[in-house]
This record gives C-alpha cells, sequence and structure tokens, in this order.
C-alpha cells in the first residue's frame, strides 16, 4: 500500500506508472491532474481511461490548483504511531475549479473553522525528504 | 399487486457464538456455523450439494478458503464458491445461491460468512485501522494519514449531513434507536441502554464519527441454507421464502457532477428487487441493514424508497425505527449494537424476523428487506423475504 522501506517516519506513496505524474508534480509545486484529450474530460488522478467516454488517451496535464472544500473528516485517534503528533487532523476531498476531486489534508485553519464550500488553494509541505506533499490552504 | 411465488427458501441458520475475544480461526468458526445451519435445517451433512464462502475483504483469502469443503466435511458438491464483493457478499451468496437452485445447478446450498479479526495482540482498531484503497486510489491515501474504513465513510456522512442539514443529533438517534432494539436480542453485544448524551459525550474516532456511530465488530460465522422454495414447507422450520433481489453499483466517480457519497447503489438494488417481487416499499414491514457507521441507515432508509430522500433525518429522530415505531429498522440491534459481521448480520435478522419466532423483538414480517453493501458504500444487495410461499 505504501512504501515502508523508504517511509522516513512517513508512509511514502509506491510509485507506479499510474500515478508517478502526480507526485512529480508535487515536487515542482504543481497541481497535476488528467484531462481526456477526445472529449474534454477533467479527470480525478489517477485514471487509465477516461471514465466518460472510454478514451484511453488521458495525458496529465496542470490544474490550476483553485478548489473548494467538497468534504472532509477529522481524526481524533492516529491509527499509525507516525501521525500521533498531527492529532486532531483532517482529511479531505477538495472540489479542483476544473472539476476533479483530490484527496488532501487541508492546513492552516482550525478544524472547528472547515466549512464544505469555503475556498481553497494549494501549498506543499514536506511531511518526509522527497515528499512535499499536495495540501491546501484557505485561499 | 401481482401474484408472485417464491424463488427459493432460506430453510437453516446456523451461527457460531459471537465473541470479543479470540476462539477460534475463521474456518472453525465457518465449520461450527454450517454444521448448525445444516442440523436447524433437519439436514445431513451429505445432503448439501453446494458451499458459497464470504470472508471479510481485509482477511486472507487462505483465512477462509475453498478447502472450506474439506474442513467441514462436504463432499460432491456441485456448486463451490467463495463470493467476492465485499460487504454484500452475505446477501450476493443467497442470490447466487437461488439462481443455482433454479436453473438446477445444484439443490441444497450453504452459505457461509465467518470472520476473525480479534486475534491474540490484534484489536479490531488495528485489524480495521489500515490504509485501505477505499478511494480507489492506492498509494494517494497513505500519505494523506486517510487510514481505515471509519474515514472514508467519514467522508460520506460529512457530505450527505451537509446535503439534508442533518447533525450529531441524527446520528446520535440512529445509534440510540438501535440500542433499544439490542435490549430486547439475547444475540446483541451491547447490553445496556443508550441515552444521546452517551452518545455525544463518546469521544470521537473519526469527525463526525462518535465512538456509538461505529460498528461493533466480533469474531463469528453465519450460515444458511438455500433450497428450492417447494420443499420449504417440508422442513422443520418456519420458511423463509425469497421473494426478489437486487443489486446496485453506481461506481465512483470523483468530479463535479456526482455525488458519489450520497447516490449510492441502494436506490437501485432495491427498485429491481421490489419490482421481481411485485411489491413497493411501502408494503416492506421491516428492513434489516449493514450498518457499519450510523448514517448508513438513514441513507439507506432513503434510497430503500421508505421516506423520502432528506427525510430520514426527522423519521429517525421521531423515533420511527425504534421498538414501537412506524418502520422497525436493524431490529436485532444492527451492527452498531447487535454485532458486526458484515453481510451476516443484516442475513442472519432478516431470516430470523422472517421466521417470526424472534421473541420480544418480533415484529409484523409479511415483507422483510434485508441489504448489505460493500467498499466505501459502493456495492449493494438486498433480498425480501416472506413467510409466504404466495405474495
Ligand atoms: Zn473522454
Amino acid at each position: 500500500m505504501f512504501d515502508i522501506e523508504n517511509s522516513q517516519g512517513w508512509p511514502m506513496p509506491v510509485l507506479d506508472d499510474l500515478n508517478r505524474p502526480l507526485f512529480e508534480g508535487m515536487k515542482e509545486g504543481k497541481v497535476m491532474v488528467q484531462k481526456c484529450d477526445d472529449c474534454g474530460t477533467w479527470l480525478a488522478p489517477s485514471a487509465f481511461i477516461c471514465e466518460a467516454c472510454g478514451s484511453e488517451n488521458v495525458p496529465w496535464v496542470e490544474a490550476s490548483g483553485k478548489g473548494e472544500l467538497y468534504t472532509y473528516v477529522v481524526y481524533h485517534r492516529a491509527y499509525a504511531p507516525e501521525f500521533e503528533s498531527m492529532v486532531p487532523y483532517n482529511v479531505a476531498l477538495i472540489e479542483l475549479e476544473e472539476g476533479p476531486r483530490v484527496l488532501a489534508n487541508v492546513v492552516g485553519i482550525a478544524n472547528e473553522d472547515l466549512q464544505i464550500g469555503m475556498a481553497l488553494k494549494p501549498v506543499f509541505q514536506e511531511v518526509a525528504a522527497g515528499l512535499p506533499l499536495l495540501r491546501f490552504e484557505p485561499a | 399487486m401481482a401474484k408472485t411465488e417464491a424463488m427459493s427458501a432460506i430453510v437453516g441458520l446456523g451461527m457460531s457464538d459471537l465473541s470479543r475475544e479470540y476462539t477460534h480461526t475463521s474456518w472453525q468458526l465457518a465449520v461450527i456455523a454450517i454444521h448448525r445451519a445444516i442440523k436447524d435445517a433437519g439436514l445431513n451433512k451429505d445432503d448439501i450439494d453446494g458451499l458459497l464462502i464470504n470472508k471479510s475483504p481485509v482477511a486472507s483469502l487462505s483465512s477462509l478458503p475453498m478447502d472450506l469443503q474439506d474442513y467441514a466435511g462436504l463432499k460432491d458438491l456441485r456448486l463451490n464458491n467463495v463470493v467476492e464483493a465485499e460487504g454484500s457478499s452475505g446477501v450476493q451468496m443467497v442470490q447466487q445461491a437461488t439462481m443455482a437452485v433454479q436453473s438446477g445447478l445444484a439443490s441444497t446450498i450453504v452459505c457461509v460468512f465467518a470472520d476473525a479479526p480479534i486475534q491474540p495482540g490484534v484489536s479490531t482498531q488495528t485489524a480495521f485501522g489500515m490504509p485501505l484503497p477505499l478511494m480507489g486510489k492506492t498509494g494517494i491515501e497513505a500519505p494523506t494519514a486517510l487510514y481505515g474504513p471509519v474515514a472514508a465513510y467519514g467522508l460520506g456522512a460529512r457530505r450527505y449531513m451537509h446535503k439534508y442539514g442533518y447533525t450529531e443529533d441524527h446520528l446520535g438517534a440512529v445509534a440510540v434507536s438501535q440500542r433499544q432494539w439490542a435490549l430486547k436480542s439475547p444475540l446483541a453485544m451491547m447490553k445496556k441502554p443508550l441515552t444521546m448524551e452517551d452518545h455525544h459525550n463518546s469521544p470521537y474516532v473519526v469527525e463526525p464519527f462518535h465512538l456509538f456511530d461505529c460498528s461493533f465488530p466480533v469474531n463469528g460465522a453465519v450460515a444458511v441454507v438455500v433450497t428450492a422454495a417447494e420443499r420449504a414447507k417440508d422442513m422443520p422450520t418456519p420458511p423463509v421464502y425469497v421473494h426478489g433481489m437486487g443489486q446496485g453499483h453506481r461506481g465512483v466517480t470523483n468530479r463535479r457532477g456526482f455525488e458519489p457519497e450520497v447516490n449510492v447503489g441502494a436506490k437501485l438494488a432495491g427498485e429491481r428487487a421490489y419490482e421481481m417481487a411485485g411489491v413497493t416499499p411501502a408494503d416492506i414491514d421491516v428492513a434489516e441493514f449493514y450498518d457499519a457507521f450510523s448514517y448508513c441507515t438513514l441513507l439507506q432508509l432513503e434510497l430503500y424508497g421508505f421516506v423520502p430522500e432528506g427525510g430520514a433525518g426527522e423519521f429517525v429522530a421521531d423515533g420511527q425505527i425504534a421498538p414501537g415505531g412506524s418502520f422497525p429498522t436493524n431490529t436485532g440491534g444492527g451492527q452498531l449494537s447487535g454485532y458486526y459481521l458484515q453481510g451476516g448480520t443484516p442475513l442472519s435478522e432478516g431470516v430470523m424476523q422472517t421466521r417470526g419466532n424472534s421473541g420480544e423483538r418480533q415484529v409484523k414480517n409479511d415483507l422483510v428487506l434485508s441489504a448489505a453493501y460493500g467498499g466505501r458504500m459502493q456495492f449493494h444487495a438486498c433480498m425480501i423475504t416472506s413467510p409466504h410461499y404466495t405474495l
């Protein structure tokens, strides 16, 4: 599920051909999603085909990064020791202005102040060496 | 109402003891339940010619393998299969058994769910707390610290609550109602009354879920025997006739214009089952849902058509699913207060209610809906059962 060998105290993603551009984009400060070249549908990562039209032509493209909070949860206990210092922490689905929803933490705001629909912008935070993780903060 | 005749019948029910302590492996629990179900049906193991197996999606394949046949001493089977449709499998097994009976593939089929999440040194939190590809995005969840199904469901619950203006009072009302049922059920694990205050004062696990919004996992097994409807009247137990069944798997589309957290496949599953049975939701007397988290009951009440969409919160807050309410739901206490055995929970309670011998918790039972789902409420299966051969 994640790369334990190289975890550095954080669950590192196992990179494969399907998700590598997402995490490579983070290193460059980019929010990467996919867009169907045939029907124009913006797709949430990681897509192998376009779920709208079935096309295999789904290149990665940079999104603006603007988005809004679609839904979120707040953890009040840690399911792994590396997260203990973060509790309580949130995990959210953010709807990008292009349409796709991405999973990320929202930072720079108290959990009690999170509101579905609030405007967010991306921020990249180095949670482990080599992993500047895409997160969001109030716009 | 068009007359419909039963498609199959459930003629045996067997359960292992349910426990929060590790006592047996999954396959051992399964063998115990299988033999209890066969005995309950007044049959011998050599009468069984089909086996359908359901393991927990987070358990290893080897925990409940095809060899279960040999562990249970079953010979000369004409059907043997692991049904892997996650939490919906408990009901899907009965659907597949029904189709096998109708086609003649096999005549007398045992369907079994077993799980032993609690192991020496492994708590339920550890057993279900791993990063899961519940968002369908392996490798993406873990770095965001999205661990455990509770959070994937929490994301759904928060969106659903936002849509209809539901609060933690509405979630709490589900937990309180089901506890009232649990107090009437000898099988239920939770034995103390629960108030709304107790619910709100219980710690958050993953907000919006308090502890009492979450199901109560146990080690245990449920088995049923399915055979041709025509045979049931000659069997020793009150017949449980299957009149309708359906599935719904809408797919999770994570982009604008779709709301997969709210528009789950329960509606598709219910529509087909009602059509098959020639009934409407208003005809159903009692519902048994897979209710891993409190909000799942609200959502299923709506999508199976028992209340309008957006109407479940008030309905439940008004006590309508509790004992004495207009629509008894999760009458064994459900998975919150009864026992969490995945699809085995609605399956077992649905059978017991349809039999009509459920003691203090027995309700009017001419038509019983039993429904199960898997994934993050992605995969739905339901069935309509009745003590009547003809509807
Ligand atoms: Zn397309």
